[in-house]
């Protein structure tokens, strides 16, 4: 069965990948339509930068992010002056690291789908007289919807799996920052192999569920994110 | 209307067209070439392309203008009623909505699903959808291209006398220099960006016709005096068949009179008709579904006329004449047509191309020169020019 403290760490975990998908897709929408139109020779090195949590260790990710969110370096300094408490090892840090190391999980399907979309189908929308707002709302989001479920999917599913970066900047605080993953390292070292497997089989399952789903839905719409998983 | 656009649109392909039109002009056909700018031309009227240079007088005031791409470019995501509901929501005016509907022949389709629809039919969905959305002008880029020819040739009588109705500009991109005689006021020929012609469709297509490589087969316009007898025909044979219907279990020996014939068995069964015009009623033409159209005191039949306000407009092929030295009508083909050689041009070392005229109705032959030689044709013989139905 599992334990409590277990619990503790799967909402939170849930938590975690829920508000970092959600984040995600509203910075990852406008920023994939952007860099999608965006003609330029820096083009490749902005890529570059949104894709490199993709191949660097989560720890080299995780130790630059400690640093910056240290109270001595200047975002951990404003964090502080803003809401009276530390950066490091809280909550609100793990969301801001999920994010940044999630990032190209959610851009690239977004990428690719406002490459492939037909911009005539905009154009046509203009001419009916749309406004902006109603070609997205009418057009664009509904044309892309297998791929911002992708994006969402993805995101999600990187996030629950997420250890090294957790760990450099969250620490390993029940109910604050102690994740799935962590959790199971605490019982491995304990020697805790029941509760460990119990939970490696959950996250298993679930992840091999979703991604389950993730391809069926990436089949019948034809796309392909395959390439941006590891 | 007033037209004056220029832009790069490559390194070394440039459109600059400024041409202006009659003032009347609401109906413009554009032709020429794949690759002249035609498409690029409607996208920058459409403000959907940049350009360096774009003033347009329309005549009228124009807030919305409505293009129709040559894919069609339905939602995907929508069916045809959803499709249409959206033009409808943003529309500028309250549509007719029905009446388009009807007219480009998507009643049946409404409940389709947008991936199911053949080419043709997205076509006339798009149409729809354009119109229900109720532009100031109208652009279409090769929008009926898919339609099969009857069809292309009602829906686009039907747009254009949506048009006409609620005085919409329309402009036409088509390879189709047929169906653009018929239909437009003016028509303007476009070459490597640039308007190279301009003016009334006669004038335009007809005289290019021999010349430009483009148009190498000429075709001639014809109009004329619609007859009204094959409405009042009409009536009768549906009066006919519902007596049929009537009596139908008592008269299983007797063929019934009215029967379904193919014109060329109309010809067959009627001969020299030509002759006794007056003589005989006409209810050949009724029965065969055809129209019949008095142009220069001659009958000739049609399928699928342009009709406005009496007048039938049908398009000849030079290809589809041929001329005949006898007067009597012995052969299938049922329009004869008396007129005088007035040009004899030598087109390639086996074809000549006769220009023929009466009054002032000009038909063009396609035919081989051994033709020419063995029947002894020159300028000032009178002729009969014979030609199928389209």
């Amino acid at each position: 069965m599992i334990a409590p403290d277990d619990w503790l760490a799967i909402s939170l975990t849930l938590k975690l990948a829920l508000l970092t998908s959600v984040i995600l897709l509203v910075i990852s929408l406008p920023l994939a339509w952007w860099l999608s139109q965006w003609q330029s020779r820096a083009k490749p090195i902005v890529q570059s930068v949104i894709a490199l949590p993709l191949v660097l260790p989560p720890t080299v990710l995780g130790f630059y992010l400690l640093l910056a969110f240290s109270p001595s370096s200047l975002p951990g300094e404003l964090w502080q002056s803003v809401t009276g408490t530390q950066l490091a090892f809280s909550f609100s840090a793990l969301v801001i690291g999920s994010v940044i190391y999630s990032l190209p999980f959610a851009v690239q399907p977004l990428y690719t789908a406002f490459i492939q979309l037909d911009n005539r189908y905009v154009d046509v929308a203009k001419t009916l007289g749309m406004s902006r707002f109603a070609r997205w709302r009418h057009i664009v989001l509904p044309l892309i919807k297998p791929h911002i479920l992708v994006a969402f999917g993805l995101s999600f599913a990187h996030t629950i799996g997420e250890f090294g970066v957790v760990l450099m900047i969250g620490g390993n605080i029940p109910g604050e920052t102690q994740v799935l993953s962590i959790a199971l390292y605490d019982h491995v070292e304990a020697l805790d192999y029941n509760n460990a497997h119990t939970l490696a089989a959950a996250l298993l399952i679930f992840s091999l569920v979703l991604l389950s789903g993730l391809y069926r839905l990436n089949r019948k719409d034809g796309g392909s994110w395959t390439s941006m998983s590891r | 209307m007033d037209i004056n656009v220029a832009l790069t649109v490559s390194s070394g392909f440039h459109i600059n067209t400024a041409f202006t039109t009659h003032a009347d002009t609401r109906i413009l056909g554009l032709t020429g070439p794949s690759g002249a700018g035609k498409s690029t031309l409607l996208k920058v009227l459409a403000n959907l392309h940049p350009a360096d240079v774009c003033k347009v007088d329309w005549g009228r005031e124009v807030s919305r203008i409505g293009l129709v791409f040559q894919d069609a470019l339905l939602f995907p995501h929508l069916t045809v009623s959803e499709n249409l509901g959206l033009a409808e929501q943003y529309a500028q005016s309250a549509p007719p909505r029905d009446n388009i509907i009807d007219g480009c022949e998507c009643r049946h389709l409404l409940d389709r699903d947008v991936q199911s629809l053949s080419g043709g039919e997205r076509q006339r969905v798009a149409l729809a959808r354009a119109l229900i959305n109720a532009p100031d002008v109208l652009l279409t880029d090769e929008a009926f291209s898919a339609m099969d020819n009857a069809l292309a040739m009602q829906v686009q009588y039907f747009v254009k006398a949506h048009c006409q109705t609620h005085g919409i500009v329309l402009i036409m991109v088509s390879h189709d220099v047929k169906s653009l005689a018929l239909l437009c006021d003016e028509v303007a020929v476009m070459q490597q960006g640039i308007v190279v012609a301009s003016g009334s469709p006669e004038t335009v297509l007809f005289h290019q016709a021999g010349s430009d490589p483009l148009y190498t087969v000429p075709f001639a316009l014809i109009q004329g005096q619609i007859s009204q007898e094959h409405i009042a025909q009409e009536q009768v044979t549906q009066e006919k068949v519902t007596q049929e219907k009537v009596t139908q279990g008592q008269t299983t020996q007797e063929k019934p009179e009215h029967k379904k014939v193919t014109p060329e068995q109309v010809g067959q069964d009627k001969p020299n008709l030509k002759e006794t015009p007056q003589a005989q009623p006409d209810n050949m033409g009724a029965s065969a579904g055809l129209y019949v159209i008095y142009c220069e005191g001659q009958r000739l039949y049609c399928r699928q006329p342009l009709i406005e306000n009496g007048i039938g407009k049908i398009t000849v092929d030079a290809q589809d004449v041929s001329i005949d030295l006898s007067h009597h009508h012995q052969s299938s083909i049922l329009n004869a047509f008396e007129c005088e050689i007035c040009a004899l041009e030598v087109v390639n070392e086996s074809q000549a191309l006769l220009t023929l005229e009466r009054g002032s109705t000009t038909l063009y032959a396609l035919i081989s020169t051994l033709s020419v030689e063995r029947l002894r044709l020159t300028i000032g013989m009178t002729v009969t020019a014979r030609f199928k139905l389209r």
